[in-house]
């Protein structure tokens, strides 16, 4: 059934329009209706062109008039044409022609909307929407089918049907029916028979061409076979049977009722007999179908596995191209890599032969070695370096670079010792009396310079030979620097240090025996500061090396470097009797030593080029620079380098440690307070060092000042100690020793620290200080007890304390020592009080009757009333005469006389011979004073007596003058 | 031990004399210490020591700074007795402590019985020009009547502070050594005697 539908919508649509192609229809579809992508879209079902006649009135009465009448009512041609859109929605449109080819849509109205369709004649109808309108169609037969369809589509989409005037359905149906089947039955008979066999398959080389013929060929009679019965129903269409209804094309019928159309074909069958030859036909193309459909099929099989071969065939050809190029590349490859892994002959001869001895046959070498480097510390991928070809090549090169690492060792082994031993052998080094002097090596910094690159050679290819060189260089320039070194430090300690005859006994100590002025040691016996050891490293004078034993050296150089040789020499300036205190010396030493030592240490670094591995080839092409061997570098090794690094300097200058130590307890023990200007001397060095990379030597002075540090706190100790027991071991008089010994010390200690102030030993210092200052405190106090005790004389105890605070206070006031202030203040109160107290205790002695009496009087007034006094026992008037006749003026004079001797006596100390003065002044003005008060009490408390002072102040005035004048 | 310090470094004993508040203090703190204390403290007495280089040799000066406002005179006696040269202080500011200098002048004349005792007349404050009270020209003129050098001094800026004291102890070494000069010319006379 399908297939019949198949069949029949192809022809139906191929016959329908009776006009030709219609182009009317294709005119109004286009201008209309063939926006198929908007929502809106609607699909043309059928149209038909109609005659609007202007008025329903008018249409009535002219209804019955002549066809030329008609024609001039006829004004407005236009279609009606009846749409679907997608929603299943029929609308009839009414279109006017606007130009040849365009449309306009005048009225649009919905299917409800049509109240009644009236028939009026054959060609004129009536339909009322909400006016009526009177249509005229040209052609009686499209009327009837435009109303058929109208009628059918009203049907299945209306509830009610409109009112229907003089139409009958079922003639119409009817008249569609006949004219469909005639239409169907024409062009049956009409069809060129199927067919049955296919064009032979033409024996074409190719496939593909093969079956495009083949393809062209089929649709070529598909084409024919359909347009056959086209061309075969147009005279058909003139024949009456064929003529009123056509079948309707499916496509438009689609929106159709399906029961409707059914109905419609039964009727169509039952109407006709002629219909069951028209399904036999029917029957025959499907068959013919079914075969061309099996062919096909067929050939589509066919064409899948020959596609299937196609593929495989590319695929193959494909993989024979990529594994063509592999191998081609693959060639290319190992040529690269042979290339690439072979050393040329002459290399491997340059590296066996090659002189080690000149410029430029180690030029010649490095190239070489990096030649070998490159191809050995290539990086191959496992399997290449798995290739016996390249592990055989890699061997034996291996065991050239092995030879070679051999050969240079050896060469660089022997150049060392013999370096060293001719420098060791070097007459024009000694030193002597008068020429303390530390020469540089330069021209073995300079031969060995040469050998930098093949040292960073042999560090990557032979690490084992590279430390072990390391080794070989730093013991043989230990046996030249520990010589040396030694020699300098004899030099310097035997004729340039200058040395106390008796160890430890000096100004400084608060023990020693000695009282006079500073000890003179030699030339220049104490500077007031250290030379600052950068004076030092600025200007290291070069000298000239005369051309001698080591001309190998000068050949080698000459190549390109410098030329001429210096050697560098730092010097200790000083004249050949001139002695120097321990302290400078050690300073000045260290400081050349220190200077030395990091030379020496950043020379190593760089030939044996410590701060980074890298490959001969590296090296020639970027050489790293040689820094400045003078400045300190800052740390940037890593901790590995760096310890090996501290290893090779302590393993090179282990004698200077021993020097240094020895040197610095030989000075210690000659004169102990000597620790100090060297501990300063060392921190200075090691601010100098901080933040460098000078391992070696940081930890070598760390040392050096622990043991420097123990060595001032036992010269502390000792003083200390000293100062405790010269209380029970010198005289009680006047400044004692170490009283005198103090100022000096502190002034010797703030000379090594100005400049310095930042320095750990001020800290030291300044804890001594206390310790010390605090011991003489006690110990003049224990003194001055003793001096009391010794013959009852209370004054004597107070000198011992006026001379002692007063020489301490003004000593080290004199020399500003800042640190100090707090004692010095306490020593002058000290002062102060005790000459206060020793002015009235001298007096009182003298007076002491008096005295005695008038504060007794003096209390009295104070208690009560004055006048009140004259009535006591004690102090009447009786009593005050007696006690005034015991101090008559020539027994004053006497007393005086004698008081000035025995004040004379107390003050009698070279160091503090003013203070006499001082004193007796004190004493003038005590006297002075407590006669006033006497002769002020007398009048106060005694007004009628008429008592006087057997002494006036004229009186002790004129005694003062005379003992002044006495001496 | 001590008499051989004495005998190594030569000792000479300077006496500061003037009224009170002219700046004898002031004047010796600088030379001493270096310094100059703004603040007046009046002195009773004070007894100083220095170690100094004079002339290439080595010597210590000793000084007596003393109290300018004693209410005896007499007192002052003894210690003038003790100097070898004086320093005669007024300030240039203050007319009456100008007045002064004789009486201090007269007493050190009587008590030591020696003109020729090194005395220098010292004006000080020199720094306060705007305040002067004395000309220099009167100064001089008291100075030349004297017989003995007169110097403007400023303790405050140490203008001619170490001079003076220099000058001063210059005049007592000569005179110390002209004096032993005698004293062997008069053993040599004795000698010649026997």
């Amino acid at each position: 059934m399908s297939s019949t539908r198949g069949g029949e919508k192809l022809t139906a649509s191929m016959a329908m329009p009776k006009s030709k192609e219609d182009p009317v229809r294709q005119q109004l579809i286009q201008a209309l209706f063939s926006d198929s992508a908007s929502s809106t879209s609607e699909t043309m079902l059928t149209y038909v062109k109609i005659f609007e006649e202007e008025k329903g009135s008018k249409e009535m009465t002219f209804k019955k008039g002549t066809s030329a009448e008609r024609a001039k009512m006829l004004s407005k041609p236009r279609y009606l044409c009846m749409t679907v859109k997608k929603n299943g929605k029929v609308r009839l449109h009414k279109v006017k022609k606007t130009s040849a080819t365009s449309y306009h849509i005048g009225r649009t109205w919905h299917l409800d909307e049509i109240k009644s369709i009236e028939n009026v004649d054959a060609r004129r109808w009536t339909v009322v929407i909400n006016r009526p309108y009177a249509w005229v169609t040209d052609v009686p037969e499209l009327k009837s089918e435009f109303q058929m369809m109208l009628l059918k589509v009203l049907r299945s989409n209306l509830k009610r049907l409109p009112t229907l005037i003089n139409i009958d359905e079922l003639a119409l149906a009817t008249q569609f029916n006949v004219a469909r089947e005639a239409a169907v039955a024409h062009r049956s008979s009409k069809m060129p028979p199927p067919p049955s066999g296919v064009a032979p398959i033409p024996n074409s080389g190719s496939f593909v061409q093969d079956f495009e013929n083949r393809l062209s060929i089929q649709t070529e009679r598909l084409k024919r076979s359909a347009t056959a019965p086209v061309s075969g129903t147009i005279p058909s269409a003139a024949s009456p049977r064929a003529e009123p209804v056509e079948p309707r094309p499916l496509s438009e019928s689609e929106p159709l009722d399906e029961s409707l159309e059914l109905a419609n074909v039964y009727s169509i069958i039952e109407s006709d007999e002629r219909i069951k030859d028209v399904m036999d036909e029917l029957d025959k193309g499907i068959e013919e179908l079914d075969d061309m459909d099996n062919w096909l099929s067929l050939y589509r099989q066919e064409l899948d596995s020959m596609g299937d071969d196609i593929r495989q065939i590319e695929s193959q050809n494909r993989g024979l191209q990529v594994q063509t190029s592999n191998q081609a590349s693959l060639l290319r490859e190992l040529g690269n890599l042979f290339a690439a892994i072979t050393i040329p002959e002459s290399v491997l001869d340059a590296l066996k032969k090659e002189s080690l001895e000149r410029e430029q046959g180690i030029k010649n070498l490095e190239k070489a070695a990096a030649e070998v480097q490159d191809v050995l510390l290539a990086k191959y991928d496992e399997d290449v370096a798995g290739m016996n070809a390249v592990r055989d090549r890699m061997e034996h090169y291996g065991a050239h670079c092995s030879n070679f690492a051999s050969r240079l060792s050896e060469s660089l082994k022997v150049k060392m010792q013999h370096q060293a031993d001719t420098y060791l052998n070097d007459k024009q080094r000694m030193l002597a009396k008068g020429f303390v002097v530390m020469y540089g090596y330069e021209p073995i910094e300079n031969y060995f310079n040469l050998y930098r690159g093949l040292i960073v050679w042999l560090r990557e290819m032979d690490p084992r030979r590279y430390t072990d060189l390391q080794t070989i260089y730093v013991n043989n320039m230990n046996r030249l620097y520990r010589k040396e070194i030694k020699e300098f430090f004899n030099v310097l300690s035997t004729h340039h240090v200058a040395k106390l005859e008796k160890p430890d006994d000096s100004e400084f100590v608060f023990g020693s025996v000695y009282q006079g002025s500073l000890i003179s040691r030699g030339g220049t016996a104490i500077r007031e500061s250290l030379t600052s050891p950068s004076d030092f490293t600025g200007r290291i004078p070069w000298r000239k090396r005369s051309t001698r034993d080591i001309q190998d050296l000068s050949a080698l150089s000459d190549a390109g470097r410098n030329g001429t040789l210096y050697e560098s020499s730092r010097r200790i300036d000083v004249g050949a009797e001139e002695r120097l205190a321990v302290d400078e010396a050690f300073s000045q030493a260290l400081s050349i030593m220190v200077g030395i030592a990091a030379r020496e240490q950043n020379y190593i670094s760089d030939l044996f080029t410590f701060s980074k591995a890298m490959s001969m080839r590296m090296f020639i092409e970027d050489p790293p620079a040689f820094g400045d061997l003078e400045t300190k570098r800052k740390t940037t090794l890593d901790l590995k380098s760096s310890k090996r690094l501290a290893q090779l300097m302590g393993i090179l200058f282990d004698g200077l440690s021993v020097e240094l130590n020895n040197f610095a307890e030989m000075g210690y023990k000659n004169e102990s307070v000597q620790c100090v200007g060297m501990l300063i001397a060392i921190e200075r060095s090691q601010i100098e060092l901080a933040d460098s990379d000078q391992v070696h030597l940081t930890g070598m002075l760390t040392q050096l000042h622990t043991k420097l540090v123990t060595m001032f706190e036992k010269y502390v100790e000792e003083q200390v100690k000293f100062i405790e027991e010269a209380r029970h071991k010198t005289k009680r008089k006047g400044v004692l020793p170490f009283m005198r010994i103090f100022p000096r010390f502190a002034e010797k200690m703030e000379s090594l620290l100005e400049g310095n102030e930042d320095v750990e030993a001020r800290k030291l210092i300044k804890t001594a200080y206390d310790r010390l200052v605090r011991m003489m405190f006690e110990s003049t106090e224990a003194v001055a007890k003793e001096t009391g005790d010794y013959d009852d004389n209370e004054q004597g105890s107070h000198v011992v304390n006026i001379e002692n605070m007063h020489h301490f206070y003004s000593e080290l006031r004199q020399r500003k020592i800042t640190n100090l202030e707090s004692y010095m203040k306490y020593a002058k109160s000290s002062y102060e009080s005790h000459l206060d107290t020793y002015v009235r205790g001298v007096v009182r002695k003298s007076l002491v009757k008096l005295l005695d009496f008038f504060d007794g009087v003096e209390g009295l007034v104070k208690a009560k009333a004055s006048e009140d006094v004259g009535f006591h026992l004690t102090y009447n008037k009786q009593a005050l005469k007696k006690v005034i006749s015991s101090y008559p003026t020539s027994a004053v004079r006497k007393d005086l006389v004698h008081l000035y001797r025995k004040v004379e006596k107390h003050f009698s100390s070279d160091d503090e011979e003013g203070l006499l003065q001082v004193a007796w002044r004190g004493i003038q003005e005590e006297f002075i004073r407590q006669h006033g008060r006497f002769t002020k009490l007398i009048q106060e408390c005694y007004p009628d007596a008429g008592i006087q002072m057997e002494f006036s102040i004229q009186e002790l005035l004129s005694i003062f003058s005379e003992i002044a004048k006495s001496h | 031990m001590g008499k051989k310090a004495k005998q190594d470094l030569p000792l000479h004993k300077v006496i500061m004399v003037g009224s009170g508040g002219v700046g004898k203090s002031a004047l010796t703190l600088q030379f001493m210490y270096g310094d100059f204390v703004e603040e007046y403290d009046p002195t009773k007495a004070d007894s100083y020591r220095k170690k100094i280089m004079l002339d290439n040799q080595e010597c210590q000066i000793d000084i007596l700074d003393t109290a300018g406002q004693e209410e005896y005179a007499a007192i002052r006696d003894n210690y003038y007795r003790s100097g070898e040269g004086f320093l005669c202080v007024f300030s240039l500011c203050e007319y009456e402590s100008f007045l002064h200098t004789q009486e201090f002048k007269d007493q050190i004349s009587r008590v030591l019985d020696d003109d020729k005792i090194p005395f220098i007349l010292v004006g000080n404050k020199a720094d306060l020009s705007q305040l002067r009270k004395v000309s220099y020209d009167e100064a001089s003129a008291k100075a030349a009547e004297w017989d003995c050098p007169y110097i403007e001094t400023s303790a405050k800026t140490r203008h001619n502070v170490d001079e003076v004291y220099t000058f001063l102890m210059r005049k007592i070494q000569q005179r110390k050594e002209s004096a032993k000069d005698r004293e062997r010319k008069g053993k040599k006379a004795r000698c010649l005697l026997l």
